[in-house]
C-alpha cells in the first residue's frame, strides 16, 4: 500500500506543481502587461488563461486519483472519488448554461 | 472596476497573509480576503468572493504540491476524498440555506460554531498529538506520514460521522460565505478526529481547493471574477504560502494549535459582529 501510496502522491505532486507554476506564471506576466498596456488583449489572454489553468488543476487532481483507484482496483476510494468528479462536472456544466 | 497598481499590491499584501496562513494551518484564509475585499477595498460581495475562492485554489494547489513533494506523505487522499463528498453533497445544499436563512442569520451561526470550537481548540492546545502503534491496525482511513524528525507517526481516525457532519457544514457555508471551509474542518479533525495538527492542515489543504473549484467556476461562469484583482491576490497567496510552509517546520504542533485557535476566535468574533448588527 505504501508503493501504491508513494505513486499517487508522485503523480499528484506532478500535477499540482505543473498547474501552480503555469497559473503563476501566466497571471504574474498578465497583471503586469494589464498595468504597461491597459487595453491590451495579450493581459486579458494571459489573465483568463492564468485563471482558467487554476480552476483546471484541482479537478486534473481528482481525476489523476480517480484513474489512480481504477488502476489500484481499489473500488471503495474509485467510487468516492468519482463522486467528487461528478460533483466538480455538474459545477463545470452548470457554469456553461448560465 | 479599475485596478490601480496600489489596489494590486494591497491586495497581493493580504494575499500572502492569507497563503502563510494556509500552508501554516490547512485553512485557505477566504475569512480575512473577503472581509477586507468588501469592507476596506468596496468591491460587491460576489466579486469578493470570486476573488477570494481563487486565492483559496491558489493556497490548496501549493500547499498540496509542497506537501505531495517531500515524501511524508502528510496528505491522507482517502479520508480527503470521503470528507470532499459530504462537503460537496453540502455546497450543492448552499442554495437551498440560501433561501432558508439570511446572510447575517449564517454568519451568526458560523460565529457561534467557530466560538464553540475555537474555545475547545485552546483548552486541549497541550495535549499530545494523537498516535497508533504503527504495527498495528490503522483502519481503511487511518494514515501515516513522517513526522519534522523523521520518525514515523501512525494514526487512526475517530468520530468519522463528526467530521462528515463537519464538512457537510463547511460545504454548506463554503459557496455562501465565500471561504473554503478549513477553518472550521481542521480543529475537528485534529480536536475530535484524532488526526496530528500537521496531517490535519495538509489534507485540508488539499480538500479545499477541491471545495471552492466547485463555487468558483460558478462564480467565473456568471463573470463575477475581477481578473486583475484575482490575479493580484492568487500571486499573493502563492508567495505566502511558500514562506509558511518553510516557517511552519519550525514552529511545534502545540504553537500551531494555539495559532489555529486564536485565528479561529477572531474570526469568531468578527462574524457574530457582523451577523448581530
Amino acid at each position: 500500500m505504501k508503493d501504491d501510496l508513494s505513486t499517487l502522491e508522485s503523480l499528484l505532486a506532478r500535477v499540482f506543481r505543473a498547474g501552480t507554476m503555469a497559473s503563476g506564471s501566466m497571471l504574474a506576466v498578465g497583471l503586469l502587461v494589464s498595468f504597461l498596456r491597459p487595453s491590451s488583449h495579450v493581459a486579458e489572454f494571459l489573465l483568463g488563461g492564468g485563471v482558467i489553468v487554476l480552476l483546471v488543476t484541482p479537478v486534473a487532481r481528482v481525476l489523476a486519483s480517480f484513474l489512480d483507484y481504477l488502476w489500484m482496483r481499489d473500488w471503495w476510494f474509485a467510487l468516492w472519488t468519482g463522486i467528487v468528479l461528478a460533483l466538480l462536472a455538474s459545477s463545470f456544466l452548470t457554469a456553461l448554461h448560465v | 472596476m479599475l485596478v490601480t497598481p496600489a489596489l494590486a499590491a494591497v491586495t497581493l499584501g493580504v494575499g500572502v497573509v492569507a497563503g502563510l496562513m494556509g500552508a501554516m494551518l490547512g485553512i485557505g484564509g477566504g475569512v480575512f480576503l473577503v472581509p477586507f475585499l468588501v469592507l476596506v477595498v468596496g468591491v460587491p460581495f460576489k466579486a469578493a468572493a470570486a476573488v477570494s475562492l481563487m486565492a483559496v485554489i491558489a493556497t490548496s494547489t501549493s500547499v498540496s504540491a509542497a506537501a505531495s513533494s517531500t515524501g511524508r506523505h502528510l496528505i491522507n487522499y482517502r479520508l480527503g476524498m470521503v470528507l470532499e463528498v459530504a462537503t460537496a453533497a453540502g455546497g450543492l445544499l448552499g442554495g437551498v440555506t440560501a433561501h432558508m436563512l439570511s446572510a447575517s442569520t449564517l454568519q451568526t451561526i458560523f460565529g457561534a460554531l467557530a466560538l464553540v470550537v475555537g474555545l475547545a481548540v485552546f483548552r486541549r492546545a497541550k495535549q499530545e498529538e494523537p498516535r497508533t502503534d504503527c504495527d498495528g491496525d490503522i483502519g481503511r482511513l487511518g494514515g501515516r506520514f513522517i513526522d519534522e524528525r523523521g520518525f514515523e507517526v501512525c494514526y487512526r481516525v475517530k468520530r468519522l460521522p463528526m467530521g462528515l457532519a463537519v464538512s457537510f457544514v463547511a460545504g454548506n457555508i463554503s459557496t455562501l460565505l465565500g471561504v473554503g471551509g478549513g477553518i472550521i474542518k481542521v480543529p475537528v479533525l485534529t480536536t475530535w478526529c484524532g488526526m496530528p495538527m500537521r496531517a490535519a492542515a495538509a489534507t485540508s489543504a488539499f480538500m479545499i481547493g477541491v471545495t471552492a473549484t466547485s463555487g468558483a467556476i460558478i462564480y467565473y461562469g456568471h463573470g463575477d471574477l475581477i481578473p486583475a484583482l484575482g490575479a493580484a491576490a492568487i500571486i499573493g497567496t502563492q508567495a505566502g504560502s511558500i514562506a509558511g510552509l518553510a516557517t511552519s517546520r519550525r514552529v511545534k504542533a502545540e504553537g500551531l494549535r494555539r495559532l489555529l485557535a486564536s485565528v479561529l476566535v477572531v474570526v469568531a468574533l468578527l462574524m457574530l459582529q457582523r451577523g448581530l448588527r
